[in-house]
């Protein structure tokens, strides 16, 4: 251009040379040298140019532009001017086309490299399509200005000018749309040669989604900005978010996770089967990179647990399903039932998650409705459509709601692609003249189309080759794969393989079905896809109908794809939610007996069924008192069975041995093993603590141990092992006082002073067994059946549970609470008392007739009423002091039982009739022995 | 083990009442008249076998023995529809079929007589049951076979059967309505003895009360029988449902009673139920929930036991224990709030020497039995004003001894041979004692009440305990005199206290010359008085309770009285010193002196 060399100078000369006056005029100023004149080839003129430049919008390299490997961009050719314009100007005037090119160009690039994954990345291809559907409408534009040139001819001269002008929406739509390319795919996979992805399916797909989701929302409070950049967002969001929503679809609607490349943010754990407990916790798992962190798109943060709980429910509505129909082999009504059971859940029965998506996306932005609710009254509402068409005549209403249109044209095609035989000969004629003279006939007798299909009158005629084949293969060897024919036969193809046979035989029937008479192709109209062509096609034409009036359609307004999600997606997926939590909860109060069989834990682990275990109880607590050893289980569930079997309530259980009892040894030797000395042991095995070795266990029926598993029942034995130290408490005071009365002559009258700690101590157990049911037995239970009421999925169900569970145990104390545990153990401590009164005054009965015996019994005695006195103290201190009842207002209940007469304490807070509480005591008042 | 309970009804009145229990039991088990499970009845749940057995043709039998001495009601009841409900071999009448006669001697001898036939079927029934919880006794303490035979059965009962429980459901006669039965007051305190010191539970059933109820409450102007009698068997089926609907506590009969009965004689229970109604009252039907029926059984009106005991000194009257049986749809979590609201209205008064609460057991009701209400509930409650029945019972036994009427009619029998009416003396000194006892239970004291620090003295402490109450009671003795009577309790002592209009104060003299002070048989004491005495206001009360404190003090001698006391007429709080003592020469040689509290 400015250095010019004199080589090119005397190329100029030699090819460029003319004599013109102009040269002429030239050469005799600059005395015979030549003026530097510019190359004539690279001379140009702006239609040229501008030809050019449309042509590299397009992505084709010129005489003027090419396309540069090593810097992966566009350049210009060296050298090229135009007559009438500056070389800066030139340049200026060039490069917004040549930077928009080149982001086209790289975006087409990133497009074919896509292409090459697009077999494990769902996402990505589908991001890639959507690109490429909007690289093309971007180009599409620079296409239709070339084709205006061309058919303007001269009639007016468009100028580089002109198009910057015209064009500027492209050029900020081509750098937008390389941005966003880059951003939601990096840019070292763009340009890396390797066709590996350090990144999962899943990883890759959630970047992608989650990255076009961020620069939605902050689009989306830019109004109008240049070139469309919301459209292309949105478009490109849609489209990449399709195969996510497929997957979503057959997950929520069939129960099925078809994800064979990984994207979905949960995942099967295939281990865990479902008929087994932890189903429910470990069987479908978030999927979670290396860092814990979730991976799971933005949008789906919140509900994403809803949607796992969703398929996961019909999995086991299904799984019972099965079962029945394996076991009763009354095969239809059960399949219909399933049938029944998953189009009713579809919107109209038939729509796919993608559709109402789609279709709900184009009431929202074309015609700002929301429609999902009117989408649910589809019928109703088209008929009244219809009407108002009808007697309005109304051209405007119709226009009005082209996501009506999408509908009703989605719901024919899936309804005729349910009936193949009902054919739409239009679709098929239309174009072929062949078929639209005989359509009549054809249409009279569809048992001629069998005639038509190519396919099936070609057919080779079999040989009668049998004799070679014989001796080729033996008899023998053909029996054993139990050949139809035993000569060659075409219709089947030269195939040895039974397989391939059956797959060349179902591709040809596939092949049938979608197009009826494949030896007459249909026309096929530019610019239809093929999934408009083949119109039996299941998932049909909508998703490219719906992205394309998309890119075409005009944005009223941009929205914030939250929205856009919730209004479009997210209202059917929670409907879907909802339907199937109902769905399960129908069967887990009906069919499954949630309740009742919660009914039945609390009858036997809360005690509620006084009699169940009223005998066992009994004999233990006897066995106790003695000495006994009471150590064996088999003893023990043979004494337990007898207990249900003799029980009122018996009936409650299936089978008496549905519940069984063992006994936890992990302790017991451990202390052997310490050496701990004889005593303590023993008071370990008839002291108050002697029933947490015992651990009951029931059987919860499937589905229900996904809700009462195994930590359930270990929680529920826990506050039965506390239930029962009550209830023993109050077995050997109700002991002690009838000792009372039957010995009312005695001269014992006068251990007055006993009486008192007696009283104490059975008003304290009374008091709390009292707060037990009312607390635990009754006011937990109620809550429990409310929130079941109230809840709507599965996993609700079970945070009801465990929340129940979790009440009762902060009720009954045995919560790893740290003031939980300050309190559990003076009420363990007043319990083991009651069991300490109760043996003293077994000694006093049975040999207290020495006065060394007696003078140890009242130490005792003394003892236990100054310990109880300060648990007592302790406790009314500690559960009056509303900072620490606050959060437990059942601890307030409880003290008012104990306190009811305000005898420990007056109304105003202070102690009464116990020692001075003084303050924390720095040691717990009683160590156990 | 069905925690087995056998039920003994003796008498015409026990046997009345046992026949209404069995019936509403019968309707509330879904077992017909003839003892056979309705069709209806399949919903289980229910422990039939407390109170049933099952013949061999798995029709059940009441675990029941009928005993009277005359045959009238038995017979009724064998010629009644549900004749084939009992086991006929359970069923006792005299041979003679004569009765007792009213006469509480009568009944007892001739239990004595027929102990072995009596005592064979208890074995047989308590043989037949595998884990035997205790016996109900139903009787009437007025009539002569209910309250006569019964006693004895207690006392048997409690010598041959001392570990099992004994419960009785004990009919108190009216004391508004003149009876036929004039020894009733004998009878009464008779048998009284015995249900404090054999019976480990008394259910109080007080037709004074009953009679009350049926009027009042149910607007009945002439209630018969059998209408009171059924007022009797809800409360009784009521009292058991917890046994036969087994829940989560209450299920055994110890476990029931303990928290009720915190010392061994004060096992006098009242009763309450809400709502009643008889049938054909349907505009009686009200709304019934926790808190309005637990309210309503704390109210006098409802509760079973004459009225007058319970108005009486009301404000120092103190509940010992509560229980409530609450029946039917009630909504838990109102238990707790109605205990609370009970508890700020300050609607009970509960004892103050140790620890007490009202216990709420809710209990299932039988599906078989419609009531209109949707709530019921019974009260079981050791109540304090009790005693007033039984001060009430010595008052008209005293009017009654002292006139010496009908006691020949006790001579005739070996008990009271040769004129020995210890026994009356005695029974009376047991229901005193137990008078006094209740009273020192609304005392803050009660636990030292029976009891010196062992520390300060030995021989108070070895003394016998319960002398140490001591009851007044006024009246107006032959020569016009207002007089007081002080009675000690356990062991039989009276002194009279003129009450001198000019003295003011009563003057302590020997009321009986025959039985002079004594406080054990085996010792001879002198005491010596020294005494507060308390007049808040004019006594206008029937009655002045006074407690004596014993304090050791050794004396000498005895000492004639400078009757300081007497000079205080000031009707305010006095501590007056008393050294006088007032017995016999002949009796003295350790001295007390003793610590008068008098308070009308």
């Amino acid at each position: 251009m400015y250095q010019m060399s004199c080589p090119a100078v005397q190329d100029v000369h030699k090819f460029g040379a003319d004599n013109s006056f102009i040269t002429k005029l030239n050469l005799s100023i600059s005395n015979g040298l030549p003026h530097s004149i510019p190359l004539s080839s690279l001379k140009t003129d702006e239609h040229e140019l501008v030809r050019a430049v449309l042509q590299m919008l397009q992505g084709f390299s010129s005489n003027f532009f090419y396309w540069d490997l090593k810097l992966n961009s566009f350049r210009s050719e060296e050298g090229i001017y135009a007559s009438h314009l500056s070389q800066t100007g030139l340049k200026g005037l060039l490069s917004p086309f040549l930077l928009a090119s080149t982001c086209l160009k790289r975006v087409e690039m990133f497009i074919k490299k896509a292409e090459s994954f697009s077999q494990k990345y769902p996402t990505l291809s589908a991001f890639a399509n959507s690109v490429h559907s909007w690289l093309k409408g971007l180009r599409d534009i620079a296409l239709k200005k070339e084709e205006a040139l061309c058919k303007s001819n001269n009639a007016k001269i468009t100028t580089l000018l002109d198009l910057v002008n015209s064009l500027s929406s492209l050029f900020a739509g081509a750098e937008h749309l390389y941005q966003v390319t880059n951003e939601a795919v990096s840019t070292e996979f763009l340009n890396s040669e390797k066709n590996i992805i350090s990144l999962t399916a899943a990883e890759l797909a959630v970047k992608i989604l989650n990255c076009l989701f961020n620069k939605l929302t902050q689009v989306c409070l830019v109004r109008d900005g240049e070139g469309d950049p919301y459209k292309m967002l949105i478009f490109l969001f849609i489209g990449s978010l399709l195969p996510y929503i497929q997957t979503l679809d057959s997950w929520l609607y069939d129960g099925i996770l078809y994800d064979p490349f990984e994207e979905m943010f949960f995942y099967a754990n295939s281990s865990v089967s479902i008929d087994q407990p932890s189903f429910w916790e470990t069987s479908y798992l978030l999927r979670q990179n290396n860092a814990k962190i979730m991976i799971c798109p933005l949008f789906f943060h919140k509900i994403g647990k809803a949607i796992i709980s969703a398929g996961k429910s019909l999995q086991l509505v299904q799984h019972i399903q099965d079962q029945n129909f394996v076991s009763t082999q009354t095969n239809k009504t059960f399949d219909f039932e399933i049938q029944n059971l998953n189009n009713d859940a579809r919107v109209l029965g038939i729509l796919t998650l993608s559709d109402v998506f789609l279709i709900s996306l184009v009431g929202l932005f074309h015609d700002s409705a929301h429609i999902f609710d009117h989408l649910l009254k589809y019928p109703i509402e088209i008929n009244e459509n219809n009407n108002n068409n009808n007697n309005n005549n109304n051209n405007n209403n119709n226009n009005n709601k082209s996501w009506l249109d999408f509908l009703s044209d989605t719901i024919q095609g899936i309804t005729k692609a349910k009936t193949p035989n009902s054919m739409d000969f239009d679709a098929l004629c239309t174009g072929n003249p062949t078929i639209t003279v005989c359509k009549e006939i054809l249409q009279k007798t569809p048992s001629s189309w069998e005639e038509l299909n190519v396919s099936r009158s070609s057919r080779l005629p079999p040989l009668n080759d049998n004799m070679l084949r014989e001796a080729v293969f033996g008899r023998t060897d053909l029996d054993a794969r139990s050949r139809v024919s035993d000569g060659t036969d075409f219709q089947l193809g030269f195939v040895f393989d039974e397989f391939e046979r059956f797959r060349l035989e179902n591709d040809r029937k596939a092949l049938e079905s979608l197009c009826a008479f494949p030896t007459l192709l249909p026309s096929f109209p530019e610019d239809k896809h093929l999934s408009e062509i083949l119109p039996f096609q299941k998932d049909s034409t909508l998703a490219s109908k719906i992205l394309k009036f998309i890119q075409n359609m005009k944005l009223k307004n941009s929205l914030d794809p939250q929205v856009v999600l919730q209004e479009c997606l997210g209202a059917c997926i929670k409907r879907q939610v909802d339907h199937v939590g109902k769905n399960i909860l129908n069967k887990l109060m009906g069919e499954w007996r949630l309740i009742d069989e919660l009914f039945i834990l609390r009858s036997i682990y809360l005690l509620g069924s006084g009699d169940l275990l009223q005998q066992f109880l009994v004999v233990i607590f006897n066995r106790l008192d003695k000495g006994d050893s009471w150590d064996d289980d088999f003893e023990l569930n043979s004494i337990l069975q007898d207990s249900i079997r003799n029980s009122s309530d018996r009936t409650l259980l299936n089978a008496p041995d549905s519940l069984t009892v063992s006994i936890l040894n992990e302790n017991l030797n451990e202390e052997t093993d310490k050496n701990l000395n004889e005593r303590n042991s023993e008071s370990n095995n008839f002291g108050i603590d002697a029933f947490d070795k015992l651990s009951f266990t029931y059987k919860v029926s499937w589905p229900l141990d996904l809700i009462a598993n195994r930590e359930a029942l270990k929680k529920y034995n826990q506050v039965m092992g506390f239930l029962l130290k009550v209830k023993r408490a109050k077995f050997v005071l109700d002991k002690t006082r009838k000792w009372r009365w039957k010995g009312r002559s005695d001269a014992q009258q006068a251990h007055k002073h006993h009486l008192l700690i007696e009283q104490k101590l059975l008003n304290f157990v009374d008091a709390f067994h009292q707060y037990v049911m009312d607390q635990v037995y009754h006011s937990a239970w109620r809550e429990l059946c409310s929130g079941l009421e109230a809840s709507s999925s599965l996993d609700e169900v079970i945070e009801v549970h465990e929340t129940y569970l979790s009440s009762i145990q902060r009720q009954c104390f045995v919560a790893s609470d740290k003031l939980m545990a300050l309190i559990a153990s003076r009420i363990k401590t007043i319990l083991g008392l009651a069991l300490d009164f109760y043996n003293v005054k077994q000694t006093l009965r049975t040999g207290g007739t020495t006065q060394a015996i007696k003078a140890r019994c009242e130490t005792e005695i003394n003892r236990i009423e100054k310990q109880f006195d300060d648990c007592v103290a302790f406790l009314l201190k500690i559960l009056s002091f509303k900072l620490n009842v606050g959060h437990f207002p059942h601890l307030g209940d409880l003290v008012t039982r104990i306190n009811y007469n305000y005898f420990y304490m007056s109304d105003s807070g202070n102690l009464l009739n116990v020692p001075k509480f003084e303050g924390k005591p720095k040691t717990p008042a009683f160590r156990p022995a | 083990m069905p925690r087995e309970i056998i039920t003994i009804q003796v008498g015409q009145c026990g046997n009345q009442i046992g026949m209404e229990f069995w019936k509403q039991l019968c309707l509330e088990h879904g077992i017909g008249k003839d003892g056979l499970l309705e069709d209806f009845a399949t919903q289980g749940g229910d422990r039939k076998d407390v109170f049933f057995y099952q013949a061999d043709d798995q029709h059940y039998i009441p675990r029941a023995l009928l005993m009277d001495l005359e045959p009238r009601v038995i017979n009724g009841i064998k010629t009644s529809e549900y004749r084939n409900l009992y086991n006929h071999e359970n069923i006792y009448v005299s041979d003679h079929g004569g009765g007792a006669g009213n006469n509480w001697a009568s009944g007892y001898h001739q239990g004595e007589q027929v102990v072995e036939e009596i005592m064979d079927m208890v074995d047989r029934e308590a043989d037949g049951s595998e884990s035997l919880e205790g016996f109900v006794l139903c009787h009437s303490i007025a009539g002569g076979t209910g309250s006569g035979m019964g006693s004895y059965i207690l006392e048997t009962l409690n010598d041959r059967y001392s570990k099992k429980l004994v419960q009785t459901y004990s009919v108190f006669p009216n004391q508004n309505e003149t009876s036929d039965v004039v020894v009733q007051p004998y009878n009464s305190l008779l048998t009284l003895k015995r249900l404090t010191l054999n019976a480990d539970c008394v259910v109080v059933l007080d037709n004074t009360a009953l009679n009350r109820i049926a009027v009042e409450r149910l607007n009945l102007t002439n209630p018969t029988f059998a209408q009171t009698n059924s007022l009797v068997s809800t409360v009784m089926s009521a009292s058991t449902t917890t046994l036969r609907y087994p829940g989560y506590m209450n299920n055994d009969l110890v476990g029931l009673l303990a928290s009720l009965v915190p010392t061994p004689r004060c096992h006098f229970l009242m009763t309450g139920y809400t709502p009643l109604t008889v049938e054909r009252q349907a505009n009686m039907i009200r709304k019934t929930t926790v808190l309005d029926v637990m309210r309503r059984l704390l109210q006098t009106k409802n509760i079973m036991c004459s009225s007058y005991a319970r108005t009486k000194e009301a404000s120092q009257a103190k509940y010992i224990s509560i229980l409530n049986i609450i029946q039917g749809e009630v909504d838990p979590t109102q238990v707790h709030e109605s205990l609370q609201r009970i508890r700020e209205r300050k609607l009970v008064n509960f004892i103050e020497w140790g620890p007490a609460s009202i216990q709420v057991a809710l209990s299932r009701k039988s599906p078989y039995v419609q009531t209109p209400h949707r709530v019921s509930g019974l009260m079981l409650a050791n109540h304090t004003s009790i005693r007033h029945l039984f001060a009430k019972c010595i008052s008209s036994y005293n009017q009654l001894r002292k006139k010496q009427a009908f006691i020949d009619n006790y001579r005739k029998f070996p008990m009271f041979a040769d004129n020995d009416l210890s026994e009356f003396d005695e029974s009376r000194e047991v229901i005193e004692s137990l008078v006094s006892e209740y009273k020192a239970c609304e005392s803050p004291d009660y636990i030292k009440w029976g009891m010196e620090d062992s520390g300060k003295s030995s021989i108070v402490s070895e003394l016998d305990s319960k002398l140490v109450l001591i009851s007044a009671e006024r009246y107006d003795d032959p020569h016009g005199l207002e007089r007081f009577d002080f009675f000690s309790t356990e062991s039989f002592r009276v002194m009279s206290l003129p009450c001198r209009p000019e003295l003011g104060v009563p003057f302590p003299q020997f009321h009986d010359s025959n039985r002079p002070f004594f406080l054990s048989s085996q010792r001879t004491v002198s005491l010596s008085f020294s005494s507060r005495v308390e007049y808040p206001s004019i006594p206008s009360n029937d009655e002045i309770s006074i407690s004596i404190q014993l304090n050791k003090r050794r004396k000498q001698s005895t000492q004639t009285s400078s009757h300081d006391f007497l000079k205080s007429t000031q009707p305010l709080i006095h501590s007056l010193s008393l050294s006088r003592s007032y017995i016999n020469s002949s009796i003295s040689s350790l001295g007390f002196s003793l610590l008068l509290l008098l308070r009308f």
